[in-house]
């Protein structure tokens, strides 16, 4: 409760913090009067004739002349009072609006009276003091006109030189609730402009000095007077001083609004992390008006900003929807791709696509130039690689192609560079062509190193161009490396290009043992540390050999017969079924049910419905959590067949797919069960269920692959564990 | 069959606790199920057996099977000894599959754990 009270201050501990303040300024104004007066009666005798008054006197004068000062501002500030109070209370709607105007006018108001009246209560106060000399002199009586106008003429200058002061510091003390009041309703008076105040305490400021000025060549003037005219020209130019100091602060605080809004346009040029709300604190002259409009300005512009912001967000979701997974695995190859745009949307684009059973093709490409004309180029030429590759041909044959129809809608505006490289998975045979691409690169499992060299123009040049096209033989665990330009490249803080020397000093450190997907992060960590984001993308694509894995049906003693129709079982509706569910845990258990049940009505003497269905639920939960990461609108779909002698299941999933890597020596499986969180049974329970299994992809995407053979009941050397 | 939801129900026993464990056995479980021997252990209340009564358990996937694991590798730590009956053979094969059967007991039903309980007491 205390807290509250002391983060929100009551409008009574406001109101007295102003009415203080105020009292302050008037008092020290007033005693800087009583000291000028003082200070002049010293410096000269003539200035005797102005107030000639006990100090005590003129204290107490300027005492009551503050405290009437005070009672004046009390009065007429009575509006603000009430308006602060009513800010503590919940809004008032349209009164409270109509209050807020009086209110700031008469804040606006104050100084501009306090100013006149204290000009008024000077010339008053002469006339007083003086009437009896005036009234003499006017009688034609023995009176020195000369020096009467003088000292008339100095407590002038001394009272209007107290009114700029009390204009400057009240406008200053007011400053304050001024904000506090704001947004003011619009259709303002002029009063709030900046050059009044200008006007005022420049025009004072002359006043007085020419009134001082005056003095002395009213006492030069005199015959009868032994003054001291340096002592009246010190005068002046107190005055004149002080005056012009006053006159600086007033245009030191317009030019420190301007400068505001002037870092405020420079961060809009900018362009980032533009200031909000900036013009809240400004006043409501031109400077408050121009904040206004910059306000506005600078909403409009951060509008248009997010909005931009947001559709390249949409473009580089799009783009990146487009581009494959990033970890796939197909038979025995292994690609690990990263493609990192240098802004939201880049030109680098990087493909897989499975070609049949037993080929695939990756590609690489690169769109001359960024930004957005590059990322639509890029979209419409991955879409049109995928057509033509699959239309068949060698990738000579698909960039002829491909460049054709790019010189065809663009004419000379846009070229692509294009590596692609089709894989035989039966013999490892690498087909690759390149139009303009950089050389891929081949690094052996020793950590041997060699650039493919092998380039033609970029497509959408030439329209008949011709592509060069060379044949690889990969070896186990090779690493076929293909990369784009921005890596080439990056320039690191000492202003060093990566260049091939760099590239090539990384490929020499690749450990085949090492995960390859763990060695191309870490990879391009190092060079986005080094080298920053750079100026273009930056994509890298890694095919690898695992010679580990060979996909053979043979293990399971087959006949040549079954063998053979596994494949044409799967488009046999007859004899295969076909299941689909959207990725949530537990609906694998429905498809297993069905699956069982169709086992059970193939295989009825068979006891291994239980097997199949635990083995498939196992695969389908992979499916979902890892292949689809969980995500509902993906799907899993089970295809089954079951033949005479043999059932076949797949599992399929949208995800990037995994090497059917299991280790079940004692140790290994000790440690699963050891370790304080475990997990990856499914894969164990997989492999002893089904009797064989395997990983694949083809058109559909990933898939898991098991085999259970037809067994009567309590078959001997059944599931050896 | 549709996904049935997982619940439990304990009652206790002279130094030990019987969980009866009900529906579907994934990973969903686990919190619940490691909760209660957590507490039990934590509360030093002299747990030292459970007895896991799996008779209306249908369904344990390989997420169940981990929690199982945990559970019993938990309770082997703490000086708990982990009983199991109403397993089905299918299960039996899979619990011993993947070790379970290490950590825990399978017996029959629960007069015969009862039975090695009371053994192991005295």
């Amino acid at each position: 409760m205390e807290m509250t009270t002391r983060q929100k201050k009551p409008p009574v501990y406001y109101n007295g913090m102003l009415l203080n303040r105020l009292l302050a300024v008037f008092l020290i104004t007033m005693l800087a009067g009583v000291l000028i007066v003082r200070a002049e009666a010293l410096l000269d005798a003539y200035f005797n004739k102005m107030f000639p008054f006990p100090v005590v006197i003129l204290g107490l004068g300027a005492l009551f002349l503050g405290l009437l000062l005070l009672c004046i501002s009390v009065i007429r500030l009575q509006p603000v009072f009430s308006i602060l109070q009513a800010q503590f209370r919940p809004a008032g709607g349209q009164s409270q609006e109509s209050q807020t105007n009086r209110a700031l006018l008469r804040l606006y108001r104050l100084p501009y009276e306090l100013f006149a009246g204290m000009c008024l209560f000077g010339l008053l106060l002469s006339v007083l003091f003086h009437g009896m000399d005036i009234a003499a002199y006017i009688m034609q009586e023995q009176t020195d006109g000369l020096r009467l106008l003088g000292t008339v003429v100095g407590e002038q200058g001394l009272f209007i030189f107290m009114a700029i002061i009390l204009f400057t510091s009240v406008r200053r003390t007011l400053r304050p609730v001024l904000m506090r009041l704001q947004p003011l309703p619009s259709g303002f008076d002029g009063r709030a402009s900046v050059a009044q105040p200008l006007v005022i305490t420049y025009t004072s400021t002359f006043i007085v000095t020419i009134l001082s000025l005056l003095q002395l060549a009213i006492v030069t003037a005199s015959p009868h007077e032994p003054t001291d005219p340096y002592k009246f020209g010190i005068m002046a130019m107190f005055y004149f001083i002080m005056g012009l100091s006053l006159f600086s602060y007033v245009t030191m605080q317009f030019r420190e609004e301007l400068r505001r809004l002037i870092r405020g346009i420079r961060g809009l040029v900018g362009g980032y992390d533009l200031p909000r709300n900036e013009a809240a604190a400004i006043l409501h002259d031109e400077a408050g008006e121009l904040a206004v409009a910059f306000n506005e300005l600078q909403n409009r512009i951060n509008r248009e900003y997010e909005s931009l912001e947001r559709e390249l967000k949409l473009a580089y979701n799009v783009q990146q929807k487009l581009l494959p997974p990033g970890d796939l695995t197909i038979g025995s190859y292994r690609i690990t791709a990263r493609c990192q745009p240098y802004r939201e949307v880049g030109g680098d684009f990087f493909d897989v696509v499975s070609l049949g059973p037993s080929r695939f093709a990756i590609m690489i490409g690169d769109v001359s130039g960024k930004g957005l004309p590059a990322a639509l180029l890029m979209s419409a030429q991955l879409l049109v690689f995928r057509s033509e590759i699959r239309r068949s041909g060698s990738p000579s044959e698909v960039l002829a192609r491909m460049n054709r129809q790019l010189c065809e809608a663009m004419g000379d505006d846009g070229s692509v560079t294009i590596g692609v490289g089709v894989i035989d998975l039966t013999n490892n045979h690498v087909q690759y062509a390149s139009a303009g691409h950089l050389s891929p690169y081949v690094v052996s499992k020793e950590g041997q190193y060699k650039a493919v060299d092998c380039s033609s123009l970029p497509i959408g040049i030439d329209p008949d161009a011709e592509y060069e096209e060379l044949s690889l033989q990969l070896e186990d665990g090779d690493r076929f490396l293909l990369y784009t330009d921005g890596l080439i490249e990056a320039i690191n803080q000492q202003g060093t290009m990566y260049s091939f020397e760099g590239l090539e000093a990384e490929l020499a450190t690749w450990k085949p043992a090492m995960d390859l997907a763990v060695v191309i992060d870490d990879w391009l960590a190092r060079v986005d540390q080094e080298c920053g984001p750079g100026q273009d993308d930056r994509t890298v694509v890694v095919l690898e050999l695992a010679g580990e894995y060979r996909s053979l049906l043979a293990k399971l003693n087959l006949s040549q017969v079954e063998q053979g129709s596994v494949s044409g079982h799967f488009d046999n509706p007859f004899l295969s079924r076909e299941w689909s569910l959207r990725s949530h845990l537990g609906s694998e258990r429905l498809i297993a049910m069905k699956l069982g049940d169709w086992m059970e009505e193939r295989w009825p003497e068979c006891d291994i419905r239980e097997d199949v269905q635990s083995a498939i639920c196992e695969a389908m939960i992979n499916a979902i959590e890892h292949g689809n990461g969980l995500q509902p609108n993906k799907y899993v779909t089970l295809i089954a067949q079951i033949g005479g002698m043999l059932a076949v299941c797949r599992v399929y999933d949208e995800g990037g797919g995994y090497f059917p890597r299991l280790n079940r020596d004692e140790e290994e499986m000790r440690k699963k069960l050891e370790s304080e969180d475990p997990r990856g049974w499914g894969l164990v329970m997989i492999d002893s269920l089904a009797d064989y299994w395997t990983t694949g992809r083809d058109e559909r995407g990933f898939y898991t692959e098991l085999y259970f053979m037809r067994k009567p009941r309590n078959a001997p050397g059944e599931h050896s564990i | 069959m549709a996904e049935q939801p997982f619940s439990m129900h304990t009652r206790k026993f002279e130094g030990g606790m019987v969980l009866e464990l009900n529906g579907d056995l994934t990973k969903s479980a686990e919190a619940k199920l490691i909760s209660v021997l957590e507490q039990e252990t934590e509360l030093g209340l002299g747990v030292r057996f459970l007895a896991l009564d799996l008779t209306k358990v249908e369904y344990i996937n390989s997420g169940g099977m981990a929690v199982l694991i945990r559970l019993a590798r938990m309770g082997s730590k703490a000086g708990v000894h982990t009983f199991s009956w109403g397993v089905t053979p299918h299960y039996e094969k899979l619990f011993r599959m993947v070790g379970l059967t290490e950590y825990m007991m399978i017996y029959p039903n629960e007069f015969a754990v009862m039975q090695r309980i009371e053994a192991l007491n005295l």
